[in-house]
């Protein structure tokens, strides 16, 4: 499994040949992606961080196109969204004919932590094959009230309990990230990000 | 083949085979100010309707078609009728059906008397009597329960205060085409604090423009009041026109309780295009459960505008899509008030070429505080020319919403489909039963009668290609 930083890259469309099987990082990346999964085996993972703060507006489109069969895409996408930013995501997973076997899954989550912020998500799903696995998942929604309560109620103040709790958000995607590639520290990137947050 | 038709009309009526007090009418097809004009004229309607006819037809002309969804390509307005009374549409005799259809009759196991009203062969669905005992019942407690036409007439005060007020002529060309021609539908009116026990039935109401094609419903149910309507029916129902647009608007006032059940099952040469809105009040609750199996091409997106605190809307929908069928069917849940809670449960399933698309929406307005929304999409594909398409759309712009999504596609298991044969079940009857299982927790919402017809029918589909 090969890493790859993506963030500042101008590429907008990556071709996996047979077998090749890389992990894309995208840090606050916006613009439209493609990733096409043109051999058999072939396997993308996807994860991207957005922080938005001010008055930020980002949008990011990934699309996952399967061209052969038992190709494997995972799209982990997790924001937090602070003052008055927004993020749009547009996610589209297409599996032609040739797709079989194929195994595809996109997850686009969003934290809004403040009033002002926005989010709008629409992730698609085309699929033209049978026998394959295809799923998505997307929420939107505010910190978990109880698990804010619970943090403050042992002692730490809003902020540190609000930090504890992105951290969490964040924690889960890095964790698969370097159990996919072990030479990635979770909890390195973690503090980065967490730095960024701030 | 229209002077034709037209002298077949005439002596219909010279010859007295119609009923005198229907005069059989039918405009020249394609359409104008003209024809709007005529259908107008010919249901003796009131200036402001006529007026609202001729608005609506300006807008349908200036609309463009939508640019998303099924191919609509073969839709050619012009060579539609736009106005034929119902005895026209339908055919006249058993022996005209096609015969898949008649098979189709017999073996869901419709009854005798239903399959003659659904084939539009009898003038008079024979339970005449209970029908009768019902309406008394709805007489008593001031129930409205009427086709369209007659309301505009006996009620104008109460159809001009809502009809058109949700989904506007300007909503889109479709519901711009039905405002200019519309005929037909149901018109309910629910007092308040009455709770209708038995569900109202688009064909308990005997006359035959039931199923119209361009049908209008509105249905009000006034604060504190309950009820449940349903239209449509399991068994294909047999028309000869190529294009069926409807427009159904429902408002849910304060406490009050709606759920509106469809079963689609148009025979497969039609574009069913249909615009489906319900505006819930306070603590209103809103519930389509929607069932689309037959229709060439299908877009619908059943709407619920949660206008008022606590509001609930609930959207359950099963799409079947088999060869040469588009299902473009969907939900839109638009949270405007603060505790508002949505869900929308969809299960499609694509066979033989079809095609099923999930296309939705939700939105949360700012300043509606803690809605909560929850969408699951689930998508079976048996074989590999099918295709299945979702398009979720989600608006959030209110810190305090909750929303959730998921979406799965798959096939049928193959250790289910390979545990149910080493029982013995043949495989066609074991894929039948895992499709049943995989749309039940959507079949168990709508009637027992239709939920019993709609699993013989999904057994019938899957053997009938792969037996």
């Amino acid at each position: 499994m090969i890493f790859k930083d993506i963030s500042t890259d101008q590429e907008t469309i990556y071709r996996l040949k047979e077998n090749e099987q890389v992990v894309f990082f995208l840090f606050n990346r916006d613009g439209e992606i493609t990733f096409e999964l043109s051999g058999r085996g072939a396997a993308a993972h996807i994860f991207s961080f957005f922080i938005g703060k001010g008055t930020e507006t980002k949008k990011l489109s990934i699309i996952q196109k399967h061209l052969a069969p038992d190709t494997t895409s995972s799209a982990v996408v997790k924001n937090v969204l602070f003052d008055a930013s927004e993020y749009t995501y547009e996610g589209l997973v297409h599996i032609t004919k040739d797709g079989k076997g194929s195994d595809a899954s996109q997850e686009c989550r969003t934290l809004l932590l403040s009033k002002d912020a926005k989010a709008f998500t629409k992730p698609a799903l085309e699929i033209l094959a049978d026998d394959v696995r295809c799923r998505h998942a997307a929420t939107v929604s505010p910190l978990n009230q109880e698990s804010f309560f619970f943090a403050q109620s042992r002692g730490l103040s809003p902020e540190e309990a609000r930090e504890l709790l992105v951290g969490g958000f964040f924690r889960s995607s890095l964790q698969s990230l370097s159990t996919l590639v072990p030479s990635e520290d979770s909890e390195k990137m973690l503090s980065w990000l967490l730095q960024a947050s701030v | 083949m229209a002077s034709k038709k037209k002298n077949l009309a005439f002596n219909d009526y010279q010859y007295g085979f119609s009923m005198p007090e229907h005069s059989v009418h039918k405009t020249a097809s394609g359409l104008s100010r003209a024809v709007v004009e005529e259908i107008s004229q010919v249901k003796k309607e009131a200036p402001w309707m006529r007026d609202f006819r001729l608005r609506s037809f300006a807008i349908f002309e200036k609309k463009p078609m939508p640019s998303f969804g099924a191919d609509l390509s073969g839709i050619n307005f012009a060579d539609i009728t736009y106005y034929l009374k119902a005895t026209d549409t339908q055919s006249q005799t058993w022996e005209d059906l096609p015969k898949e259809i008649k098979e189709t009759y017999d073996r869901i196991g419709v009854p005798e008397a239903e399959k003659k009203f659904l084939a539009g062969v009898s003038a008079q669905y024979e339970s005449e009597v209970v029908y009768e005992s019902i309406n008394r019942e709805l007489d008593r407690l001031g129930v409205i329960f009427c086709d369209m036409d007659t309301a505009v007439k006996k009620y104008p005060e109460l159809v001009k205060e809502y009809f058109g007020k949700l989904i506007p002529p300007q909503d889109n060309k479709f519901a711009a085409l039905n405002s200019a021609v519309w005929s037909g539908g149901s018109f309910v009116y629910i007092p308040k604090g009455v709770k209708v026990a038995l569900p109202l039935q688009a064909y308990f109401r005997i006359n035959s423009e039931a199923f119209g094609q361009f049908e209008r419903t509105l249905i009000i149910a006034d604060e504190g009041s309950s009820v449940h309507y349903s239209e449509g029916c399991t068994a294909p129902v047999y028309r000869r026109a190529s294009l069926h647009s409807a427009v159904v608007e429902i408002f849910v006032k304060k406490n009050a309780h709606v759920r509106y059940t469809t079963v689609q099952n148009w025979s497969k040469n039609i574009y069913n295009l249909v615009t489906k809105r319900a505006r819930a009040e306070e603590n209103a609750v809103m519930e389509w459960i929607d069932c689309n199996l037959g229709s060439h091409v299908t877009m619908k997106y059943p709407a619920v505008y949660l206008a008022g605190r606590g509001a609930r809307g609930e959207v359950l929908s099963i799409a079947y899509a088999g060869a040469g069928q588009h299902q473009d069917a969907g939900a839109k849940m638009v949270h405007l008030a603060s505790d508002t809670t949505s869900r929308v449960i969809s299960k499609s399933i694509s066979k033989d070429g079809g095609i099923t698309s999930y296309r939705g929406l939700v939105h949360v307005a700012s300043g509606a505080k803690n809605a909560r929304a929850s969408v699951v999409c689930d998508a079976l594909l048996l074989d590999d020319i099918s295709r299945s398409d979702t398009y979720p759309t989600m608006n959030i712009k209110e810190e305090s919403a909750e929303l959730t999504h998921e979406a799965t596609v798959e096939k049928i298991g193959e250790e289910k489909l390979f545990y149910l044969q080493s029982r013995g079940i043949k495989k066609e009857d074991a894929e039948g039963m895992l499709v049943n299982g995989f749309i039940d927790p959507v079949a168990k919402e709508i009637p027992l009668e239709y939920s019993i017809e709609l699993s013989r029918l999904i057994s019938m589909e899957m053997k009938g290609s792969i037996g």
